[in-house]
């Protein structure tokens, strides 16, 4: 109980300091997005779900670096049943946690999303969704496995590591890496053992020794869609650094066709 | 160092000096306060089904919440965690690693007073409140765990959307909650008008301690609710004359064991950042947990 004491005075004091700010933070987000018409934002749906995330995976979209996008959360059951609508998201950013498959009627929006060309950012948990059962998804989509089912036993392989501190090193010349430096990311939950395609972009690496392949960011090989993944998210101390949002923001204008 | 009357008199320091102590007494204040009004309060906050803006995640980081630790576990969720975990036995050192080592298994490497996580298999504290915003037919394994813990005497706080919960089972709004969204005409049970963008006045029902520091207050845009079927036992909180919405717009439910509160505001970017509704809802969450 010392520990969360201890930690609730920080929070408490910091709150008290911080309020100020985050109010002024929101009113600047607002005044932000007040100045980028509504048919000018990207539409950006959220998807979490099947395991906890921190409070700040979801503030993230309402930090003013995202005052470009209109954010919605639309968690599961049905979660994509917004696709081809008038709601239709530019964007979809997926965190759930679901590792047999999505059920039909998901799968069939998901595909009608990205045989429109549209985007799909894949966080932390999602790289592991639909590991189990749709392998056109793993391979032919985000380009990667959680653990590798083409390996008779690998998924009792399947690897955490907590809480690493790792440096994050930019690679390659995509536009979503452009003119980024290297850069150490907080605590984080990682997946050392995870199969990356070799069709797949990557876009980042980690210093940490433990992994199997380094990259821990990269571009899907999906042909019509723009998907992009990205391993990290688990902690609130990399769901509020400012890399970290940095990353995932461009991220999203690539997937949503704002940045080359 | 504390100041003293004499570096206070110096002219070269006295301003860093006369800040430096009201600082000192801001810190004082605030341990004093921490031992008074510690909390502590884990929250289990769920949504499903419906969308909605990421403010209402973004609410609970406002300092007004300080002490709880609320953790988002979006459907399909499990409620389990609504009771304590039995203890388990310490994990053993983390292997061997370096760049292609095989194992599998969770590895730790983190500092000792490192926070809580809910992965990696650690025992869970429980639970003290599920607050929800889902709408949905939860499967048989949920309804379980969530009459289990109604039965355990747990909190639960449900916003908006999760008024509309289980359409499909009695028990959950006849005996636990005391109203639903009808979605589907239904057992003599017509739909609830839903519309949007409403302006919503609203005043104090009652005394009780939810409504501590809580003064009349107005919505500008929200999603209102109009013949839901509320139970004859509720205990209304607030209400509103807007005509197209149900006059009672926060009660307490019905259940004699489980503390439960519905709030049907919370639909929209602007309520989720006023700061009476943040009031209501830490207010809820903590007389749920029976910390007020």
């Amino acid at each position: 109980m010392s520990m969360l004491s201890r930690r609730s005075f920080l929070g408490s004091a910091v709150g008290t300091v911080a309020l100020p700010g985050a109010l002024a933070g929101a009113a600047a987000t607002a005044a932000l997005q007040a100045q980028t018409p509504r048919g000018q934002r990207l539409l950006v749906q959220f998807t979490g779900g099947g395991h906890t995330s921190p409070l700040q995976m979801y503030a993230m979209f309402e930090d003013a670096l995202f005052s470009d996008v209109d954010p919605v959360v639309m968690p599961h059951p049905n979660a994509f049943d917004r696709v081809g609508g008038p709601d239709a998201p530019d964007v979809i950013v997926t965190n759930d946690w679901i590792t047999g498959q999505w059920p039909e009627r998901d799968r069939a929006n998901m595909v009608k999303h990205l045989d429109a060309g549209k985007g799909l950012i894949v966080l932390h948990h999602a790289v592991g969704t639909n590991n189990d059962a749709w392998a056109w998804w793993s391979e032919e989509v985000i380009g990667c496995y959680l653990y590798n089912a083409n390996v008779p036993g690998m998924k009792t392989e399947a690897r955490l590591k907590q809480f690493v501190r790792q440096t994050i090193k930019p690679v390659g010349t995509h536009p979503i890496v452009r003119g980024l430096e290297p850069f150490m990311l907080p605590w984080d939950e990682t997946f050392p053992n995870m199969w990356i395609s070799p069709r797949s972009t990557v876009l980042f690496e980690s210093d940490d020794p433990s992994f199997n392949n380094p990259a821990v960011g990269w571009v899907g090989p999906h042909q019509k869609a723009r998907v992009a993944c990205l391993q990290p998210g688990h902690t609130r101390h990399v769901c509020q650094d400012p890399n970290y949002r940095e990353i995932v923001h461009r991220m999203v204008q690539w997937a949503g066709g704002r940045l080359s | 160092m504390a100041p003293t009357p004499n570096n206070l008199s110096s002219p070269g320091t006295s301003r860093r000096s006369f800040l430096a102590a009201g600082a000192t007494v801001l810190a004082t204040k605030l341990v004093s306060t921490q031992a008074v009004t510690k909390t502590q309060v884990w929250v289990q906050l769920t949504t499903g089904g419906k969308p909605y803006p990421p403010t209402l995640q973004e609410m609970f980081l406002d300092p007004m919440f300080f002490g709880m630790e609320i953790w988002p576990i979006d459907q399909p969720a499990s409620f389990a965690a609504l009771l304590p975990t039995p203890p388990q036995p310490a994990r053993g050192a983390a292997p061997a690693a370096g760049r292609g080592a095989l194992g599998g298994g969770t590895e730790r490497d983190e500092p000792p007073d490192y926070p809580w996580e809910p992965s990696g298999g650690r025992p869970h504290p429980g639970y003290d409140v599920l607050v929800l915003n889902d709408q949905m037919n939860w499967p048989e394994a949920t309804r379980a765990q969530a009459r289990q813990a109604v039965e355990a005497g747990r909190g639960f706080v449900l916003l908006h959307h999760s008024l509309g919960d289980n359409q499909d089972w009695p028990w959950w709004y006849e005996e636990v909650t005391g109203g639903l969204l009808v979605l589907d005409n239904q057992n003599g049970k017509k739909s609830t008008a839903v519309s949007t963008g409403a302006k919503l006045d609203i005043r104090l029902a009652a005394k009780h301690p939810i409504l501590r520091n809580v003064a009349p207050f107005t919505l500008g845009n929200e999603e209102v609710y109009k013949n839901m079927w509320q139970s004859p036992k509720i205990t209304p909180l607030l209400l509103t004359s807007n005509s197209g919405s149900d006059s009672t717009v926060a009660w307490i439910g019905v259940h004699p064991t489980a503390r439960v509160v519905c709030i049907q505001p919370g639909a929209s970017r602007e309520t989720h950042r006023n700061p009476a509704y943040r009031m209501l809802v830490r207010n809820s969450i903590l007389w749920a947990a029976r910390r007020i």
